[in-house]
C-alpha cells in the first residue's frame, strides 16, 4: 500500500503475459535491426539495412563482419 | 494503491529510452565516429592497394554520410525499444529489484543491465571498429556475444536475488552473493571460448583503444540516463498520486 514497488502483485495475468511478450518483442526488434542477415526479409533489403545501421552496430559493440 | 496502466509504463520507458538514445547518438557522433572514420580510411588503403573489385568502394548501397546519419537514428530507435523493455522488466520484477525508492531501483536495474548486457560482452568479445573483423568468424562471434549476455543475465539475477534472500542472515547474504559473483564470473570467463578476431598489424592500438573506450562511454551513459529519466518519471508519478485528492484526480483526468 505504502510502496509503489509492489504494483505488479495484483495485476491480471493477461497484462503480465502481454508485458513479457512485448518486452521480448522489443529486444528481438533490436536484434533484428542490428543483426538481420537476410533471414526474415529479402537479402537485398537486409543488405541495405545492414549498411544503414553499420555505424551504430560497431559503436554499440555488436559483432560485425 | 491503484496499479499503473501498462500503457503508462511503456510510455515512460519509451521516453526514457529516447532521451538516452539522443544523448547516446551525440556521444557516438563526437566520440566514436572519429575512430570509425580513421578505421574506414585504413580499409580504403587496403582496397586501393589490391585494386579491389570488392569492398566499400565499388558496391556502395549506403553512402558514408548516410551511414553516419542512419547510425545515429539507429541508436535512437534501439534505445527507445530498449527503454520499453527496461520499463516492462522493471514493472514485472516489482520490489525484487534492489533500491528503496522508485528512482533508486530504476538506477539499480540500469546498473545491473549495464553489467549483464554491456560490460560482460565487452570483456569477453570487445567492440571493434571497421577494419577489424573476419567475415568467416562473424557467426561464432555473434553466438558468443549473445551467449555471454544470456549467461551474464542469469548470473546477475542469481547474485542479486541471493543478496536479497530474506531467509539468510544479512552477513551470510553478503558473503554468499559475493562468492557467487566471483566464482560465477571466473567460471564464465574460463568456459566461454575466446573467439575475438586478431587486430591487423597496420591498425594502430591507439585507434582500437579510443574506439573501445568511446563505445563503452556511449553505452554506459545510455544506461545511466535511461535509468535516471525512468526513475525521475516514476518518482514524479508517485508524488502526484500521493498528493491531495483533488490534485491527484485532476492528474488522472488530464491524462
Amino acid at each position: 500500500m505504502a510502496h509503489s514497488n509492489t504494483a505488479v502483485a495484483n495485476e491480471p495475468v493477461v497484462t503480465t503475459v502481454l508485458s513479457i511478450t512485448l518486452a521480448a518483442f522489443a529486444l528481438l526488434s533490436v536484434l533484428f535491426l542490428l543483426q538481420e542477415n537476410g533471414l526474415l526479409i529479402p537479402s537485398g533489403a537486409a543488405h541495405y539495412l545492414h549498411e544503414a545501421t553499420h555505424d551504430a552496430r560497431h559503436a554499440l559493440g555488436v559483432p560485425c563482419h | 494503491m491503484a496499479v499503473m496502466p501498462v500503457g503508462r509504463t511503456i510510455g515512460h520507458g519509451a521516453l526514457a529510452g529516447a532521451v538516452a538514445g539522443g544523448a547516446g547518438a551525440a556521444v557516438q557522433y563526437w566520440l566514436v565516429e572519429p575512430s570509425i572514420r580513421a578505421a574506414i580510411a585504413i580499409e580504403d588503403t587496403w582496397s586501393a592497394a589490391d585494386h579491389a573489385d570488392h569492398g566499400h568502394m565499388s558496391d556502395v548501397v549506403v553512402s558514408r554520410g548516410e551511414q553516419v546519419g542512419f547510425g545515429l537514428l539507429t541508436v535512437l530507435v534501439v534505445a527507445t525499444l530498449t527503454g520499453i523493455a527496461f520499463a516492462l522488466v522493471r514493472r514485472f520484477l516489482g520490489d525484487r529489484v534492489p533500491g528503496r525508492s522508485a528512482s533508486g531501483s530504476a538506477i539499480a536495474l540500469a546498473g545491473l543491465g549495464f553489467a549483464a548486457f554491456t560490460l560482460a560482452p565487452a570483456l569477453v568479445i570487445p567492440a571493434n571498429p571497421p577494419a577489424v573483423g573476419d567475415p568467416a568468424t562473424v557467426d561464432a562471434r555473434t553466438v558468443t556475444y549473445l551467449g555471454t549476455i544470456f549467461c551474464a543475465v542469469v548470473l546477475t539475477s542469481a547474485v542479486t536475488s541471493l543478496a536479497r534472500a530474506k531467509r539468510l542472515e544479512p552477513g551470510l547474504r553478503v558473503v554468499a552473493a559475493t562468492a557467487l559473483a566471483i566464482a560465477g564470473s571466473i567460471t564464465l570467463f574460463w568456459v566461454i571460448p575466446d573467439v575475438a578476431d586478431p587486430i591487423p598489424s597496420d591498425v594502430p592500438a591507439q585507434l582500437i583503444w579510443n574506439f573501445r573506450v568511446g563505445s563503452l562511454v556511449q553505452i554506459g551513459l545510455m544506461w545511466l540516463i535511461m535509468g535516471g529519466v525512468f526513475g525521475y518519471l516514476s518518482e514524479a508519478l508517485a508524488r502526484a498520486r500521493s498528493g491531495v485528492g483533488a490534485r491527484s484526480s485532476a492528474q488522472f483526468a488530464s491524462t
